[in-house]
């Protein structure tokens, strides 16, 4: 080869290393959008208050805005058509990640969230997510029970909101504890998808502290099982765009991982 | 979590009256012997003490010392803990985080907390997954994890006079998932990592609350792959304080609680009596480490009585809180911890709610 086409080379080397450098940044560096919706106190005590959400949800939106957009913050005054079907386009589905805390619950058919409003209940059966808008990707909320597994109804609750294109959600199997030492969960867990970790580390780290035994659980959709293993494992707050979609019956397997005490 | 010891829960009523009633606890599989023994002390007598020497956290290195520390320490590293190659070293407010290739380290405040984690290492042993039931048992990991505090973090989880390391739990990893199609059973779930915990106890009496605690993660092949400790050095503060006997505790626990905690619906999950380290995030260092019984409750709430009488497994909503109550007879002031706070007539300042969604258009 002449000295020519050796520089050629080179250049050619080079060139596509600072391509892909410049590629890797911009991924990086693009902010990704995120929303966040929370419940401390219920409309006529209908449900106890958490008297630590307001700082779990306000620490969560101080880290992540450092990197990220946040879209939006509110109570869940009134939310119940936000979080389903009705208006989710508008609120829900118009971020890439939903962090939300308040209680939860796992029913025979479907996993529930307390509204503010007396009696009001988002129901997982009424939700249908990723499908909208900006196509929410990452659905984390602290509350209790929702991604319950050990009556084998975990898909059966949670089927409808993947089938819209979900990608992830995060959550409890159990108890989620509400206290002093619990505050900075939600901050936690935002450092650590900005840091890289995957985001079932990211989820699984930010909630604990080696006292409170939160019983910690993620979950995701794939093709089969390989492929749901492939994505619970390796999808982070800065790569999840690269795992495709998938959809009603492109699903063929749910999985999950649960921090056992 | 399987619930198989017993405890007393004391119960007041009205004008006073104190009655001892056996119920049964919820402790988990997971604790070690000496945690269960705790709780039952605690459920029984309270500290079963009556005063306890009030303790100082000492001050740290320092969060840029520490993770040089750590930094140099495992640089040379040939296990899986390891700070080897290319790293990128972010500093905030309150920690330094550093991401190698798969693992990533992270120092707080003071440097007395530290969290190291070898993820990639534990996400390529994944073929080492084994079903749920041959889990690590809480001996093996006592034993691995004292080899690893004793052979890598001996100089920084230091143990003063009268101080002992008690081992206090296991956390497992486990993943299972199964097929979409209509009627199919899931798959046998499977266990993938593991992780010990152990704690300090001051004279035989617990420290309970997130301070005081070091964790180590093995993989299924028993390497380890992470650690992590909150563990400031302790020195005597100077002063001693009473502590109140196993029924005034009850009165002060229905007193501050944010639970009605002899309510119907309402269960004690644990009750666990010891000096109180509320950790390296909430620790005021200039307060002293004084006693405290963490109360945790979970309220079953019925939200849907016409579906519940048809399904029990339907219509509630779950309540879980915990409430870290202090028991000295005289509580020393320490503004960072509410229920103490209380005592002096402090206020502290909280985060306020957010605003509701606006009204979305009418029509889709």
């Amino acid at each position: 080869m002449d000295t020519k086409s050796l520089r050629h080379r080179s250049f050619l080397r080079y060139l596509l290393a600072a391509i892909a450098v410049v590629a890797f940044t911009a991924v990086t560096a693009s902010a990704a959008r995120f929303g966040t919706m929370c419940q401390e106190n219920y409309q006529n005590g209908w449900q106890h208050t958490l008297p630590y959400v307001w700082e779990r949800c306000a620490y969560f939106n101080n880290e992540l805005d450092d990197t990220d957009t946040k879209v939006f913050y509110y109570s869940l005054v009134g939310a119940k058509p936000t979080w389903e079907n009705t208006s989710d386009q508008y609120y829900l589905d118009n971020v890439d990640l939903f962090y939300g805390s308040t209680h939860g619950g796992a029913w025979s058919t479907a996993s529930v969230w307390a509204m503010y409003d007396q009696n009001q209940l988002a129901y997982s059966s009424s939700m249908r997510l990723g499908d909208e808008a900006n196509r929410l990707s990452i659905f984390s909320t602290y509350s209790c029970e929702t991604l319950k597994f050990n009556d084998g109804k975990l898909w059966l609750r949670m089927g409808p909101i993947f089938r819209g294109g979900l990608r992830y959600a995060t959550g409890s199997y159990d108890t989620f504890w509400d206290g002093l030492t619990t505050d900075e969960t939600g901050e936690d867990y935002a450092d650590n998808l900005q840091a890289g970790y995957s985001i079932k580390y990211s989820w699984s780290d930010g909630n604990s502290d080696w006292w409170v035994d939160n019983d910690i659980a993620v979950m995701a959709t794939g093709t089969n099982s390989t492929n749901c293993f492939s994505r619970l494992d390796g999808m982070t707050w800065r790569n999840f765009t690269t795992y495709p979609r998938l959809m009603d019956a492109q699903i063929g397997y749910y999985c999950y991982r649960y921090w056992s005490q | 979590m399987t619930h198989a010891h017993t405890r007393y829960r004391v119960i007041t009523r009205g004008s006073g009256l104190i009655t001892l009633v056996l119920i049964s606890s919820l402790a988990s599989a997971a604790d070690f012997p000496q945690r269960v023994e705790s709780a039952n002390r605690s459920n029984r007598e309270g500290l079963s003490r009556a005063e306890i020497a009030l303790m100082k956290a000492k001050k740290g290195p320092g969060k840029d010392a520490g993770a040089e520390f750590f930094m140099k320490r495992f640089a040379q590293s040939k296990s899986q803990i390891t700070t080897a190659g290319p790293s990128n070293r972010t500093t905030k407010k309150e920690r330094i985080d550093v991401m190698g290739q798969g693992w990533g380290l992270k120092v707080y405040n003071d440097g007395t907390k530290v969290r190291y984690r070898n993820y990639g290492a534990l996400d390529s042993k994944m073929n080492l997954a084994k079903p749920a039931t041959q889990k690590m048992s809480l001996q093996q990991l006592e034993s691995v994890g004292r080899q690893f505090i004793d052979s890598h973090l001996k100089d920084v989880i230091t143990l003063g006079p009268n101080e002992s390391l008690v081992p206090h739990f296991t956390q497992h990893q486990i993943i299972g998932g199964g097929a979409t199609a209509p009627g199919a059973k899931p798959d046998e779930d499977r266990v993938v990592a593991s992780t010990v915990v152990f704690s300090r106890a001051i004279d035989g009496t617990p420290v309970v609350g997130p301070g005081s605690k070091v964790a180590v993660l093995f993989a299924n092949d028993g390497s380890p792959v992470g650690f992590d400790f909150d563990w400031p050095a302790y020195e005597p503060a100077g002063k001693t304080q009473k502590l109140l006997d196993r029924a005034n505790i009850q009165k002060r626990m229905q007193q501050l609680a944010s639970v009605k905690l002899d309510a119907p619906n309402v269960k004690v999950q644990r009750l666990e009596c010891g000096y109180y380290d509320a950790g390296n995030k909430k620790r005021n260092p200039s307060n002293p480490i004084q006693a405290g019984c963490l109360v945790q409750s979970v309220t079953r709430e019925i939200v849907d009585p016409a579906l519940n009488s048809k399904d029990p497994n339907s219509g509630h909503i779950l309540r879980a809180t915990i409430d870290p109550i202090p028991v000295g007879v005289t509580v020393e002031p320490d503004a960072s911890w509410p229920h103490a706070a209380k005592f002096h007539g402090a206020q502290l300042p909280r985060a306020g709610g957010p605003a509701p969604a606006p009204q979305p258009p009418a029509t889709r």
